[in-house]
């Protein structure tokens, strides 16, 4: 018998501690990467909905940052924000992550591979 | 030359002077845009996210974080449709509703039932409740037997603008 799906809630908590026990990226495109296959694993783990980009709006599942939802820092050239509705995801260019609700409140932070933060 | 959401955000400004209407632009022009309704303390009131040839979603934000990675909760392809509802959501205070199926699943969950028990109670099989938990419309006799198996009773109201509520019966 399937097990009921752990609610979005839990499964971003799951999604930052993975996040968090991941090594340390060294680029931009390297923590972009786990990012995005942390969160595709979890939503795989701990739910039973398929994966269908074409269905992000109604199915239920979290699903990565977008390429093409790239913002730029204000006077952080070394800094690409990736926005959702109400968090902005922040990836520095040695690979530091930082995720930020829309009240600018830090709810995940870690270091890239020279030990450096975003911030 | 302003676009669509550029616009929004004058009309928007113009109407309620006491909050705060902040354009996030993409690096690139063609990808999404947002733009932030903040109350006067600066506390997130709801987001407009817009996108070229695809149209605006609507969202109030969740509590908890359960809305990272999601899509809009309410989707317009017409801008005078989605400012239309963005001042009604200011006027009223409320919240947007995300789609029906994301409801049926997440009500679902919040019971701590699976599909299949679920399906179980129907009568119908587990492949069934995913496809119905997938789809964008659901007949108001599909509803009823799911939120049955839930446990649950379906109540169908109609709001008129004048704030008067009907119960509907099917």
């Amino acid at each position: 018998m399937d097990r009921p799906n752990p609610t979005k809630a839990e499964r971003f908590e799951e999604f930052l501690r993975r996040l968090g026990a991941a090594p340390a990226a060294s680029s931009l495109d390297e923590a972009y990467r786990q990012v995005c296959d942390i969160l595709n694993a979890v939503e795989d783990d701990l739910t039973s909905i398929p994966f269908d980009p074409p269905r992000w709006m109604e199915d239920g599942r979290m699903y990565p940052p977008q390429a093409d939802r790239a913002f730029a820092v204000t006077g952080r050239p070394d800094l690409t924000r990736f926005r959702s509705r109400h968090h902005s995801t922040f990836i520095g260019a040695n690979g530091a992550i930082e995720v930020r609700t829309d009240a600018d409140v830090v709810v995940f932070s870690k270091s890239g591979a020279d030990g450096r933060t975003v911030f | 030359m302003k676009n669509l959401i550029q616009r929004m955000q004058g009309e928007l400004a113009g109407r309620f002077p006491g909050m705060r209407f902040e354009i996030d632009a993409p690096l690139e022009e063609t990808a999404e845009w947002f733009l932030d309704v903040r109350n006067q303390d600066g506390s997130l009131f709801l987001v407009i996210q817009w996108r070229p040839e695809k149209g605006f979603g609507v969202s109030t934000p969740a509590a908890d974080n359960s809305d990272y990675g999601s899509g809009p909760d309410e989707v317009y392809p017409d801008p005078i449709l989605a400012t239309d509802r963005v001042i009604d959501l200011i006027e009223s205070g409320g919240a947007t509703e995300p789609p029906i199926a994301v409801r049926l699943a997440e009500l679902r969950q919040g019971r701590g039932l699976t599909q299949g028990q679920v399906a179980e109670k129907a009568g119908v099989k587990q492949a069934n409740i995913a496809r119905i938990e997938g789809r964008e419309d659901v007949k108001v006799s599909t509803l009823k037997k799911v939120v049955a198996a839930m446990g649950a009773t379906l109540s169908i109201r109609a709001r008129f603008p004048d704030g008067t509520e009907r119960e509907m019966e099917f």
